[in-house]
């Protein structure tokens, strides 16, 4: 069970996710958060990424003085999750209300729409 | 008593002492020292609380061992104390010198346990310790369940803060702290004041966030200084000291105390960092973290912004006043760190000293005293400590033909003491003294036969012994056979006694001014082998140290120095008699004959007439020879002689030997070779006739009767006469 976790947890987590490297370095997250225009200390890096170690998000290797990240949790594994959630909790489960109020409320531009239909449609076959 | 509660009492109290003058201290210097000293000097009280050292004299090292001897000397009841009785007894004890008492290992405790009450009152005096214990480790227990369940109770509802701009401002303010470790910072709206907890992953935890920067500030600088002063730690140690110290409600006060000092040193902390400026509105954010009432009572464990409101006062207090100290109050109070803890050293525990000579006693039961071995050379040595283990001796594993080796000095109770050695089973091992004291030994049995530390030794060696205010005075005075002294009453076959030192205690007082040397002297000449110097030494003893000298070289059997410390009695004295008494009924014939020297005519003449009537005729040859009266002397030898002569003829002829004048017959046949060998090889009679034509000899049985007589065969002869021929 994927456990919640903090917009600046989050905002850690996007980094690591978007980094091409297995392992990801502190002072790459540090960077990261100063690119994105929300630096933070070094000791509040430090805290907020033991803790999502102790959720389950991240483990860390010590080697030497320095610790390397890895993703305990994929990026789409964390959406998908998410998204159920968010489906329980607005739409009681009901996708189609979702994928309904997505396209009435013109919340998809017309290219999404297609690459949805398309994907619609090869769900279909497969089943 | 058990000995770690002994101790462990003796702890507590000197703590206890400590923290009365701490606390007198505070009263007067309150505002004067700085809050940080008043907060870490109790450290030093912890140390002495928790830690059974000090130096070997301490200032309460002695009274513990007084108050100890007091409260030994008293527990016994009325009706069972001999003690009282002998007098020196308490008196001794009274003076306090310096003792191991091992009272509930004596007979008097023994006798005392027939009693059902005594002995549930003994078993619960010996079992305290364990309810102390028990005590102890539950309130440890408890202490640590309730920390658990406080930490259960804000894990619950702990939420941590992700504004990355607060968490900003505590990792700005925990490096400036100098604090490495990252902090947690977590809000808990069900806690009333902030606090902080964690040993290893410190989180301090708010009530909530809605704090003003400042405020913010003050209260993350409060709990960081917390976590930088490690007073989690301190908190702990306190609470053990607290748990182990029960029973002492001074110690819970210091705790207290303790508590008070943390929060008020804490402020200091943190305003010396601000600087005193910021002192108002530090109290102000103090005050409105008070605000909210604490909904969980018990703190402990965790170090919070507030414990209570008397205390909140008293701080805010403190805070307004707050100033730097001056050098010379830094000098006054670096004085009286130095000053509290030598006084803790010095007021010290229950003595280093005495406690080491006790710990091995403590490990053995009442009924068989454990002794400890010691592998010397190939030798095993049993170590004696205490009374119990002294009067061990000979009995169980521990054997008269062991060695033991004395390690401590010994005050033995007035307890009636049973000489170590009997006739059936003397002492045969060995008893180095090692120059530690034996004290008090006391015997009083006026039928005691044989009177002394050991009674009857063989092949012993008992040396080094100091003997001191032994009281045997009284012992055996119905008894005609008693044999006395002090060391050793009888020095049997090969047995050794020497270094030894002995004080009686009616004289123990000019012993020791004057005549120790002396004696010591003595012994060394004895032990040299030196016998002019010796005789002089002799000479200075009292009349009580001859006696013992004599009785002892008597009893080693060593004629010369008998001889020459017979010279050196006083001629009035009995002690002479006394021996001769004694030599006589032994037989001892030389030293008898020694002692006719100092004799007087009368005295001799009064042997004499004894020696006639009991028909020892040996003793009479010695007495006529003395008296001079060599005429009855001749008299008496020829009649001896011819006693023997005749009672020897008597005697071969029941075997058909006949005599008569020098030759002897033997089935009517003259006799060439008669031979007659007693068994032990004492006597022997070779007759030896040319003119005889046969060959006999006698043979005796073990008693010395004769069993047979038979002819001697050629190769007998042989032998016998094989030098002869050659001649």
């Amino acid at each position: 069970m994927v456990q919640q976790i903090s917009d600046a947890e989050l905002e850690i987590m996007k980094i690591v996710w978007g980094n091409p490297q297995k392992v990801t370095l502190f002072s790459y997250i540090m960077d990261g958060l100063a690119a994105k225009g929300k630096p933070c200390q070094k000791n509040t890096l430090i805290v907020l990424l033991s803790r999502l170690m102790s959720k389950g998000f991240l483990s860390a290797r010590k080697i030497g003085r320095r610790n390397e990240y890895t993703t305990l949790v994929s990026e789409t594994e964390y959406q998908t999750t998410q998204t159920k959630n968010f489906l329980n909790k607005i739409y009681e489960g009901n996708a189609k209300g979702l994928v309904s109020n997505l396209i009435m409320g013109d919340l998809l531009a017309d290219e999404e729409y297609e690459e949805l239909k398309r994907l619609l449609e090869k769900g279909k076959e497969k089943q | 008593m058990n000995t770690v509660l002994k101790i462990f009492l003796s702890m507590s109290f000197s703590g206890s002492l400590l923290i009365l003058i701490l606390f007198l201290g505070k009263r007067f210097l309150k505002d004067k020292i700085s809050r940080q000293w008043q907060y870490y000097i109790w450290l030093v009280v912890i140390l002495r609380l928790l830690l059974p050292f000090g130096p070997e004299t301490s200032l309460l090292g002695k009274t513990y061992q007084a108050v100890e001897q007091a409260m030994v000397h008293t527990t016994p009841p009325p009706q069972h104390q001999p003690s009282l009785d002998t007098p020196g007894g308490i008196l001794t004890s009274a003076v306090g010198l310096e003792q191991n008492n091992e009272n509930e290992n004596s007979p008097t405790e023994d006798l005392t346990t027939a009693h059902p009450f005594r002995d549930i009152g003994s078993f619960l005096t010996e079992h305290v310790w364990l309810i102390w214990l028990v005590a102890a480790l539950g309130l440890l227990i408890r202490k640590v369940t309730i920390y658990q369940g406080f930490i259960r109770y804000i894990n619950a509802g702990l939420t941590p803060v992700s504004d990355i701009e607060i968490l900003d401002r505590l990792s700005v303010a925990a490096e400036r702290a100098g604090i490495q470790k990252p902090i947690d910072l977590c809000v808990n709206p069900l806690i009333s004041s902030p606090l902080l907890i964690g040993f290893f992953h410190p989180c301090i935890i708010l009530p909530s966030i809605d704090f003003s920067e400042r405020d913010f500030l003050y209260i993350i600088l409060h709990e960081l200084t917390h976590y930088k002063r490690r007073d989690l730690f301190y908190k702990w140690l306190v609470q053990v000291t607290v748990c182990l110290h029960w029973f002492n409600p001074l110690v819970h006060l210091m705790s207290w105390e303790i508590t008070k000092a943390c929060e008020f040193s804490c402020d200091e902390a943190v305003l010396a960092k601000m600087g005193g400026d910021n002192a108002q509105d530090y109290g102000k954010t103090l005050l409105d973290a008070m605000a909210a009432v604490g909904r969980y009572k018990e703190n402990l464990g965790a170090v919070t912004l507030s414990e209570n409101k008397q205390l909140l006062k008293e701080r805010i207090g403190a805070i307004m006043n707050f100033k730097k100290k001056s050098t010379s109050i830094r000098l006054l109070t670096g004085v009286l760190t130095l000053c509290a803890i030598f006084g803790a050293a010095f007021v010290g525990v229950y003595s280093v000293a005495a406690a080491d000579a006790i710990q091995p006693t403590a490990l053995q039961s009442d009924d068989l005293p454990v002794m400890e071995t010691l592998e010397l050379n190939g030798t095993t040595y049993y170590l004696v400590f205490s009374e119990a283990q002294l009067r061990a001796i000979g009995t169980g594993e521990y054997g008269m033909d062991r060695n033991y080796m004395q390690q401590a000095d010994i005050q033995l109770s007035t307890d009636e003491w049973v000489p170590i050695g009997t006739w059936d089973a003397p002492f045969t091992g060995t008893f180095n003294g090692n120059g530690f004291e034996i004290t008090g030994l006391t015997m009083t049995d006026p039928d005691a036969e044989i009177i002394g530390l050991f009674g009857v030794a063989e092949n012993a060696h008992i040396y080094n012994v100091t003997l001191r205010d032994y009281d045997i005075a009284s012992a055996g005075r119905n008894n005609q056979g008693k044999t006395i002294g002090a060391i050793l009453a009888v020095g049997g076959q090969g047995s050794r006694s020497y270094g030894n030192f002995a004080y009686p205690k009616e004289t123990s007082e000019d012993i020791y001014s004057n005549d120790k040397r002396p004696l010591s002297e003595i012994d060394r000449y004895y032990e040299a082998d030196s016998l002019p110097l010796f005789e002089i030494a002799f000479f200075r003893l009292d009349e009580s140290e001859k006696k013992t000298w004599l009785e002892k070289l008597y009893a080693d059997g060593d004629i010369a120095f008998f001889h020459a410390a017979a010279c050196g009695v006083d001629t009035n004295s009995s002690l002479l008699s006394d021996i001769a008494e004694k030599a006589y009924n032994d037989e001892e014939i030389s030293f008898f004959s020694i002692l006719t020297d100092f004799m007087d005519e009368t005295e001799l003449v009064s042997w004499l007439d004894r020696a006639l009537e009991d028909g020892k005729w040996n003793f009479q040859s010695v007495l006529y020879d003395k008296l001079g009266r060599y005429d009855e002397f001749d008299e008496l030898e020829e009649k001896m002689e011819k006693e023997w002569t005749e009672a020897q003829m008597a005697e071969y002829q029941t075997v058909g030997v006949t005599m008569d004048g020098k030759n002897y017959y033997y089935q009517g046949q003259l006799v060439n070779i008669f031979l007659d060998i007693r068994r032990e090889g004492s006597f022997y009679k070779l007759d030896i006739n040319p003119k005889g034509t046969v060959n006999i000899k006698l043979t005796r049985n073990a008693d010395g009767k004769i069993t047979g007589v038979s002819y001697m065969t050629d190769a007998e002869v042989t032998s016998l006469l094989g030098d002869m021929d050659d001649d």
